[in-house]
């Protein structure tokens, strides 16, 4: 009898061991970064983007900015469309998640496919606007002067610029030490490109740095959003701003955030406009 | 025993009868009295004057009100009773007279006699004294039961009645216990000094920071003076919470329940509890809950707002928190759940219900299980909630889903698991419920199954598996060097051209520029010395020459060389040298010229001798040029 009891009670204590062993890997997950990505990468491999979802926002909230947990978290969302059980914003996130992989990343074969996958996103979207009779433009592009400084890296621009410095220094010192006419003419003509060219590169440079400090940008994650004018009140005669397209967030402020969407200035409810993280 | 009870009964009703002699033998009987003997200035005391008759009713009553006070109200009910005894009929008429007094004035009074017309005459009934002292000084005044209002719409019981125990004196059945009766005060309940005069509303909530989704519990009271009559609320506004999901926590709203007294600026108040509600905040910032108002129709009351109130919401934190937590699912929750039929064919469905327990900010949806050919439909959702224990917002909420199986064979469902924050302990937790395994027979023949929709977003690109890691990035334009090197090095170039410029003109001034006249008188008055010392006499005397010229140059700033004597002269006096000194040097000068030119030559005696004679003048002139006047100038020089 006490031999039966026995092992009973040492039963009993193997099961609460393992049961307690079950309840501490939920809290490793949860704890631990890479386990997180691992989870959401069985999870989308396994077709369930809901929980891929979770362990990438999940990440995200700890903090982690990485490229391709943007990348995938995009492509959990758009899964989620694809799957049938989509929510709503979910285009407008996993438009999020591949703005994001665009403005991370350093691999351009990622840089590539997030823009192949941003543009299927605004597509969907498009088609769906397409079908409500609303405009279809989905990407309204970057000023002129931003598409400029965006042609190259902001160190990019800042070597230029130096090497344009250097060069006029040169041209400076040349014509002065030089006596012949001919060398004297060469080196006031470099000097006076030379002189355009670090100027027009610095202030790109300047620009590049100042878009990198101070520009905010967001996608906006809900269908149809109205703009509000300062009041809060829906604005006349402004299109409903497509889901999914990126904003400039110009100032938030009790809940509401200025945005400048396609030349529009206007409010949007602050939980519309998803920040894009920066490098 | 018997006999013991008629005894009791003849003697009371022999008590009876010598009791009611003396009022038979005037016909009426009048009693009276006051409320209180000591109120505070400003309050308010009761005379009630009680005349009853069996003869004639008694009618017209009056009171003076004495001196330091003021009538504010007064009323009289005249009843009138029959009652018939073994076939005898007895009349009984009655007056009941109340006045209302304020008092204006410190000090001891006398109120009364009020008096009633009775028989052709007035009969006056007792007068009493009243002692007002100064406000906070004075014992709470005993109060009697106050009757319903005769007029009252509402009849003081109607359950039509929006505001019905809002009041005291209005409806008293539903505060029964009389709150002057021992006064008991709540010291939870005491405010420093009332917001208002007669009654206030005083809000309050019992925290001011909170988590989004954490229940902040929102209590409103009215307070009510007990010295002053309260006047019947209107327009009434609830308070607004626009941040936040509100949920009462009363059972019944249009009642006020009295709560207790409380001892507010030194006065005693009764407390009703108007509002209790549960808020649940939406976003994080600083919240606002705007203020409960209502009206007051009596003099010096009108509109009572509540205070506008604050709470600092933040976001739950992230450390710890588990994957799927949706910001806002705060509480404490457990979830159960049942699913049958537990066997079906192949593209059937089965019924999941899941019960959602617990108290705080409940979701309105449950993350189902992801799990290939099982399709959850929108689920119907049912709620049993309310107020729960300890003032918390709770109850159940139950979600019933249809799941369709797609697949055959045995399907587990997995399970529903919630993610929530549990404000108790400062914790997250997950409440999770298992579905179960369903068996699922394949279908013989071929389903329609799901609709086979339109591909939506093709070709996506395949998930990455490896996070790209994080690379700390440095900036050029984020170095000052770099943009000092930028601007710095052709401003530099320039500026080291311009300064070689400017040192070699310098230098080439400093070139052409001649020595200084005392330096040149220097030297060549050593020059002077060294000839003078050879045989050489022209030599010597053309450095004499030289060295005088110079010394004159340099003491007076005169240049004497290719002048002729007498100009020279007025030049050396203009120059401030004494004539006859200016003579002197001419002269020696002339005899130098002459020497140097003499065809028998110059013994080295003579260039000594005229270079004693120079010296002297040089030291002449030296003093007559600091003691004479400073020159005015020589076209000269």
């Amino acid at each position: 009898m006490n031999r039966k009891l026995s092992l009973a009670a040492l039963f009993a204590c193997v099961a609460l061991a393992a049961t307690a062993r079950a309840d501490e890997d939920a809290p490793q997950e949860q704890m631990d970064p890479s386990a997180l990505f691992r989870g959401a990468q069985e999870a989308l491999a396994a077709d369930r983007p809901g929980e891929a979802i979770a362990k990438l926002e999940a990440l995200a909230d700890r903090g982690i900015v990485d490229a391709v947990a943007s990348f995938d978290r995009g492509l959990a969302y758009a899964a989620r469309v694809r799957a049938g059980a989509e929510q709503p914003g979910d285009l407008g996130r996993a438009a999020h998640g591949f703005e994001e992989t665009r403005e991370l990343t350093r691999d351009p074969s990622l840089a590539a496919d997030a823009t192949s996958a941003l543009t299927i996103v605004r597509s969907e979207v498009a088609r769906r606007r397409s079908q409500a009779g609303d405009p279809v433009e989905i990407e309204h592009g970057f000023s002129l002067g931003r598409s400029i400084v965006d042609v190259l890296p902001e160190n990019v621009w800042a070597v230029v610029a130096l090497v344009m410095a250097l060069a006029l220094s040169a041209a400076i010192v040349v014509r002065r030490r030089l006596t012949l006419p001919r060398a004297k003419v060469a080196a006031t003509t470099s000097g006076a490109i030379a002189g355009s060219l670090l100027l027009i590169t610095s202030v790109l440079a300047w620009a590049a740095r100042d878009a990198r400090l101070h520009l905010r940008e967001g996608v906006v994650v809900v269908p149809n959003a109205r703009l509000l004018d300062g009041r809060h009140l829906a604005m006349d005669g402004v299109a409903p701003v497509p889901e999914g397209v990126r904003a400039r967030i110009v100032e938030e402020s009790a809940g509401f955030s200025r945005v400048v969407v396609g030349g529009a200035d206007g409010y949007l409810p602050s939980s519309a406009v998803l920040p894009i993280a920066k490098r | 025993m018997l006999a013991e009870l008629m005894g009791i009964v003849i003697a009371t009703l022999a008590t009876l009868v010598a009791w009611s002699t003396p009022a038979l033998a005037q016909g009426i009987d009048l009693t009276g009295n006051v409320d209180a003997s000591e109120i505070e200035l400003g309050d308010t005391v009761t005379y009630t004057l009680e005349a009853s008759s069996s003869t004639e009713a008694p009618s017209d009553p009056r009171l003076n009100p004495p001196a330091g006070f003021t009538l504010v109200d007064s009323g009289a009910s005249p009843t009138h009773m029959v009652s018939i005894i073994n076939g005898r009929r007895t009349d009984k008429h009655g007056l009941t007279a109340r006045w209302r007094l304020r008092s204006d004035r410190l000090g001891t009074f006398t109120v009364g006699p009020a008096s009633v017309a009775f028989a052709g005459g007035r009969r006056s009934g007792p007068s009493h004294r009243v002692t007002v002292v100064a406000p906070g000084t004075g014992r709470p005044k005993p109060r009697r039961p106050q009757r319903p209002a005769p007029f009252d719409p509402f009849g003081g019981g109607s359950p039509l009645d929006p505001f019905r125990g809002i009041f005291p004196g209005i409806d008293d059945d539903l505060s029964p216990s009389d709150p002057f009766a021992g006064l008991n005060a709540d010291p939870n309940l005491a405010l420093d000094s009332p917001r208002g005069p007669i009654a206030f509303l005083h809000a309050t909530v019992d925290k001011t920071r909170a988590v989004v989704g954490e229940q902040v519990t929102l209590t409103v009271y009215l307070y009510e003076d007990l010295q002053a009559r309260q006047g019947r609320p209107s327009d009434v506004h609830e308070a607004t919470a626009t941040d936040f999901v509100k949920r009462s926590l009363l059972q019944d709203e249009t009642r006020a329940v009295h709560v207790g007294n409380a001892i507010v600026g030194g006065r005693p108040w009764a407390v009703k509890l108007v509002r209790k509600n549960a808020l649940f905040p939406l976003k994080t910032g600083r919240l606002a809950i705007g203020p409960m108002s209502l009206t007051i129709s009596q003099t010096r009351v009108g509109q009572r707002e509540s205070e506008t109130l604050h709470v600092d919401v933040s976001e739950p934190p992230v450390a710890n928190r588990p994957a799927g937590y949706q910001i806002g699912d705060t509480g404490e929750f457990s979830l159960s759940a049942t699913t049958a039929p537990r066997e079906i064919d192949q593209h059937g469905a089965v019924g999941v219900t899941v019960e959602l327990r617990g108290n705080g900010n409940m979701p309105a949806t449950l993350p189902t299980p992801e799990i290939p050919g099982v399709e959850w439909l929108e689920p119907q959702t049912r709620d049993g909630l309310g107020p729960v224990s300890n003032d918390k917002f709770g109850g159940t909420r139950t979600f019933s889903y249809v799941v369709r199986l797609h697949k055959d064979g045995a399907i587990d469902l997995g399970e529903i698991r919630l993610p929530y924050f549990d404000p108790t302990t400062r914790a997250y937790a997950v409440a999770r419920t298992s579905l179960g395994i369903v068996q699922v027979q394949k279908a013989a023949g071929r389903d329609a199954g799901p609709d086979v929709a339109e591909p939506l977003l093709p070709n996506l690109p395949r998930f990455r598996t490896a996070l790209e890691g994080s690379r700390e990035e440095t900036f050029l334009t984020e170095r000052p060097v770099y943009w000092g090197a930028l601007f710095g090095a052709p401003l530099l170039c320039v500026s080291a051209i311009a300064v070689s410029g400017a040192i070699r003109k310098a230098r080439e001034r400093r070139a052409s520029a001649g020595p200084a006249p005392s330096q040149v008188a220097r030297e060549r008055r050593a020059e002077a010395e060294a000839a003078v010392k050879r045989d050489d006499g022209k030599a010597a005397l053309a450095a004499i020459a030289r060295a005088f010229e110079a010394e004159i140059l340099a003491s007076t700033g005169v240049n004497i060389r290719g002048t002729s004597g007498d100009g020279a002269v007025r030049e050396l006096e203009d120059a401030g040298v004494p004539e006859g000194t200016a003579r002197s040097a001419v002269k020696i000068l002339s005899e130098c010229e002459d020497a140097r030119f003499s065809p028998s030559g110059v013994s080295p005696e003579t260039a000594q001798s005229l270079w004693k004679r120079t010296k002297e003048a040089i030291d002449a002139i030296g003093k007559g040029k600091t003691s004479a006047p400073p020159p005015s100038g020589s076209g000269s020089r």
